[in-house]
């Protein structure tokens, strides 16, 4: 799967849309490191195992954070529905008592995206391969954290890996990934995921092999944490899916229903695409209609992307997506092309112009039928269990896929060498007028790949 | 029941397969999750299937359920006790389901209606066959929705 997204310039890296107090951790690629970003999380590492080296039992340690999956707690999912959910949790504590142990903001747990053309060339990324590492605490050279840590709670030595096969085995797992994405409902998702996500833990082997002893290995958090991110995106996808109905104690030892957590973005976590350092330089730029903020007028230039990189039989969906939309007053349509930066109310959108993306249909609220304050969201704590207000920043996406698919085609078939194409945005109201100042605001433009 | 690899753990009469399927799955049904890590691979209409069967290009391969081996046996007590509150454990029997939709689709496009038997190759993660592995159900279910 590839996420490309183009950020407004004011924002470091895209975060869902959160309205509430609380600073939101965002996740990255471990791909997408900095030296300072592995620094920073080996250190966080290093301190929670100290905690357990000096006192086994303490839950802020590694130890006993590890020992809650297999032995000696044994709490992971022990009802297959619960795979997905139960790990979401599992996952977001840890991050915390990292997080706890350098207090400075500075922490996340990086992913490790199994399913990339770059874990099938290089197997485990280096940053858990490293002999050594320097410890900005003592100042010396010692064991990588990130190797190996010991197995104190349960008495066994140290985490070991196993001789492991090629890592072009892994590519398989893609569809796998795929196909679990596509599932209509929960339990089928979880399901599907789980089965991938079996096979990366057999191909890591040694302690990563077994249930019992796999979350003491310091490879299982990132692991883990694209789990979550492909549950995530699942969710994503299917914003109407039910909540499903997971028994209270398929989530012990977390005192949360499913109802707390079932909303990834409440939890105060977002994901950063793996390849957003290069859409960074790509990004939003005003357009010759656009204003700041992105506040749409028509025919803006708003972004662009390498979608020409992108292979058209690596994907079964595309979507563009309006990040932090704010809900319009008034109804009109968006009309989307793709290289096309004169697009206007008359440009033709059937199938002779295969620059045409599609048209996004806005409902609009209309007058403000409520009291003095109505319409003007409020900001929200996180103690705040109320429905989100009506003019709350929204993800409002289109589905691209057919028409993406075949511009690509066409740009290789003339054998272009560009990378990027132009996104312009046209706004007409119901009766196919441009509109030229439309009351669209958004924060930015992300194409999500699958 | 307990499997050797290479057993025909069930025939599937194909002819009572809709093939307007949406969906299809290979449930395991009641199995208790193993002790060791292993893939099962997963052939239909192939009773000779080892592990030197094609898993590509091979219409028969239906698909690998991956088993996340629990590494140490579980010896806590049966919790399927009516009045147990403590729930499952880890090595509680368990439905397991393998999607299997887009290669028994392809299956079907290239043979005629028949009872077609369903075999299981175990394979360690150093691609050996295991030949009596740590495999344990009470069925095999192809399920279409």
């Amino acid at each position: 799967m590839a996420v490309l997204t183009a950020v407004a310039p004011e924002r470091e890296a895209f975060i869902a849309p959160v309205t509430r107090t609380g600073k939101v951790t965002v996740r990255k690629s471990v791909y997408a490191l900095t030296p300072d970003e592995i620094r920073t999380y080996r250190l966080a590492v290093y301190r929670i195992a100290k905690i357990s080296a000096q006192n086994v039992h303490d839950n802020r340690g590694y130890q006993w954070i590890a020992g809650v999956h297999g032995q000696p707690g044994n709490y992971c999912h022990r009802t297959p529905r619960a795979f997905a959910i139960w790990h979401r949790p599992f996952v977001q504590q840890f991050e915390q008592r990292l997080q706890d142990a350098v207090p400075d903001g500075s922490v996340f747990l990086p992913y490790w995206d199994w399913t990339t053309r770059k874990a099938q060339a290089e197997g485990i990324p280096q940053i858990f391969l490293d002999a050594t590492w320097t410890n900005p605490d003592t100042g010396k050279v010692e064991a990588n954290p990130l190797l190996a840590q010991p197995q104190t709670l349960i008495n066994r030595g140290n985490t070991a890996r196993g001789k492991r096969a090629n890592p072009a085995n892994l590519i398989s797992l893609r569809d796998d990934v795929h196909m679990a994405l596509l599932a209509p409902d929960y339990y089928t998702f979880s399901h599907d995921l789980e089965n991938p996500h079996n096979s990366v833990h057999g191909w890591v082997g040694g302690s990563m092999g077994s249930i019992a002893y796999a979350a003491y290995d310091p490879l299982f958090w990132a692991h883990h944490c694209y789990v979550e991110y492909v549950f995530c995106q699942w969710q994503d996808a299917h914003p109407a899916a039910v909540q499903p109905n997971i028994d209270p104690r398929d989530l012990a030892p977390w005192s949360v229903t499913i109802d707390r957590i079932w909303d990834y973005t409440r939890l105060g976590y977002a994901y950063e695409p793996d390849n957003a350092s290069d859409l960074r330089m790509s990004g939003i730029r005003p357009g010759p209609g656009a204003a700041a903020s992105n506040t749409l007028q028509s025919r803006a230039t708003v972004a662009h992307f390498p979608v020409y990189t992108i292979d058209p039989a690596d994907f079964s969906r595309a979507d563009l997506r309006f990040e932090g939309l704010r809900p319009p007053e008034d109804s009109f349509a968006v009309r989307v092309f793709a290289d096309q930066p004169d697009a206007d109310a008359k440009t033709p959108t059937d199938d002779t112009n295969p620059h045409y993306l599609g048209t996004r249909h806005f409902f609009g609220h209309g007058d403000c039928g409520g009291a003095e304050g109505h319409c003007d969201p409020i900001p929200r704590d996180i103690y705040d269990l109320r429905p989100a207000h009506h003019y709350d920043l929204k993800q409002v996406r289109l589905n691209v896929t057919k028409r993406l698919k075949k511009l690509i085609a066409l740009g290789r078939a003339e054998g272009t060498d560009k990378k990027n194409a132009e996104i312009t945005l046209v706004a007409v109201d119901p009766e196919g007028l441009e509109i030229a100042d439309a009351d669209l605001y958004f924060e930015g433009l992300s194409f999500i790949i699958r | 029941m307990r499997v050797k690899s290479g057993d025909t753990v069930a025939t599937i009469p194909l002819d009572q397969v809709d093939p307007d399927f949406s969906r299809a799955e290979v449930r395991f049904e009641a199995l208790r999750p193993p002790v060791p890590t292993y893939e099962a691979r997963v052939f239909i209409d192939e009773p000779d299937a080892n592990v030197n069967t094609a898993t590509q290009d091979n219409p028969h391969y239906l698909g690998t359920q991956y088993f996340y081996g629990l590494g140490v046996e579980d010896t806590s007590p049966d919790r399927d006790d009516l009045y147990r509150l403590d729930g499952p454990t880890q090595s509680s029997r368990r439905q397991i389901a393998l999607n299997v939709t887009q290669r028994l689709r392809a299956f079907l496009r290239q043979t005629t209606p028949h009872a077609a038997p369903l075999s299981l190759v175990a394979v360690d993660r150093d691609g050996n066959e295991i030949p009596e592995p740590d495999l344990d159900f009470e069925g095999v279910s192809l399920v279409t929705s």
